[in-house]
């Protein structure tokens, strides 16, 4: 299995979510593909993305309530999931074979566990959440994201949440986009992500290779973020 | 609704059954056991034309959203709108309450072309790991 780091430049949200999807269009096979990416600010804010089945008028809602910017980008993207407020998030994707159809439930299981073992080696302590009881019955998803833990999601020690995602499958090629939260380990970015990159590594049995994107994925993005990702027409499709 | 044994199937699990000159599409039962709960459901619009092979719909259980292919080309005539208020349908009725969109196919041949129950069983056997 081939494995690609891809370097990525700072976007804005349509652009990196276009590049997410234009990225998991051209994937090859039998390629793993990851990339981890900032986020350039709209009008001096933040952006915020959204579960692909969401309506609109919930996650402006909670938007206003948590006090985001009006003029802060709100995009809908093409992965499942919650509302995440991009600040100082470190955000990464995922292209990856799912040619068998496994259960999301595993495949965001096995992702989880291998940044937990990649944040471990480097001495900083996660666990997968788990609901206190088997016999506990679920609120149901969060509209946000790091509102609290869904089950599998990553937390230290005392409960925080510190990783999210969510996941599309395309054809036979899934697409994993996940958020972490820095500030709760101390640490750099750059540490924490050669930390994703290893556990990735170890679980996945796979060695990357840095790359840039080529100029045909980039070609392929700009067109998905003028006609999909920059619009109303999608953003606010529900 | 149609006999799952008498259904066709694609690789992506979708099933397409000829009823009457339309085809029903859903997704197996298989395809349900492992999206887990679904709880959305986007179909495409009824007068849409669709192609063989073209996403065209979206399933989402918890965090990851699934496409769903056209069995086959034609015309959408109908969608379950039980199924897009109900999402649940589609794991506990996924070839009957839980069907998709019906098609006026525009081409017949391409339902033929798709596995019988029994490849498509032989198909799943050669997906499953091997223990």
């Amino acid at each position: 299995m081939n494995a690609v780091l891809l370097e990525s430049p700072d976007l804005d949200a349509p652009a990196q979510m276009a590049l997410d999807e234009a990225v998991l269009d051209g994937a090859d096979p039998a390629t793993c593909i990851l990339r981890f990416f900032r986020w350039r600010r709209t009008r001096g804010d933040w952006p915020i993305t959204f579960g692909v089945s969401m309506a609109y008028d919930e996650v402006e809602a909670a938007a206003l309530n948590r006090g985001a910017p009006a003029a802060s980008a709100r995009v809908r993207r093409a992965t499942g999931g919650g509302i995440v407020y991009h600040d100082v998030d470190l955000t990464f994707s995922f292209v990856f074979p799912w040619s068998r159809l496994t259960s999301p439930g595993v495949v965001y299981k096995n992702l989880h566990l291998a940044a937990h073992l990649g944040l471990k080696s480097r001495g900083f302590e996660t666990r997968l959440w788990a609901p206190p009881s088997a016999l506990e019955e679920l609120p149901g998803l969060r509209a946000e994201c790091f509102s609290g833990p869904e089950p599998k999601d990553l937390v230290l020690p005392g409960g925080g949440k510190v990783l999210g995602g969510a996941l599309r499958r395309r054809g036979e090629t899934g697409l994993y986009q996940g958020s972490l939260r820095p500030e709760a380990f101390g640490a750099e970015p750059l540490v924490l992500r050669e930390a994703i990159v290893e556990g990735i590594s170890l679980q996945w049995r796979l060695l990357f290779v840095p790359r840039p994107i080529s100029p045909q994925a980039l070609a392929a993005a700009e067109r998905l973020r003028q006609t999909k990702y920059a619009v109303d027409r999608w953003n606010k499709r529900r | 609704m149609p006999d799952p044994k008498s259904s066709r199937y694609m690789k992506s699990h979708e099933w397409a059954a000829l009823d009457g000159d339309e085809v029903v599409v859903g997704v197996s039962d298989h395809a349900q056991h492992e999206i887990t709960d679904v709880v959305f459901v986007d179909l495409p619009k009824a007068g849409r034309t669709i192609s063989q092979g073209e996403a065209v719909a979206v399933v989402e259980s918890v965090k990851a959203a699934f496409d769903i292919y056209a069995p086959v080309s034609g015309e959408v005539v109908a969608v379950n709108d039980a199924v897009l208020q109900n999402p649940g349908l589609v794991n506990s009725s996924p070839h009957d309450d839980g069907w998709f969109f019906r098609v006026k196919p525009g081409n017949p041949g391409e339902l033929d072309a798709l596995m019988d129950s029994e490849a498509y069983e032989a198909f799943l056997k050669s997906e499953a790991p091997a223990s």
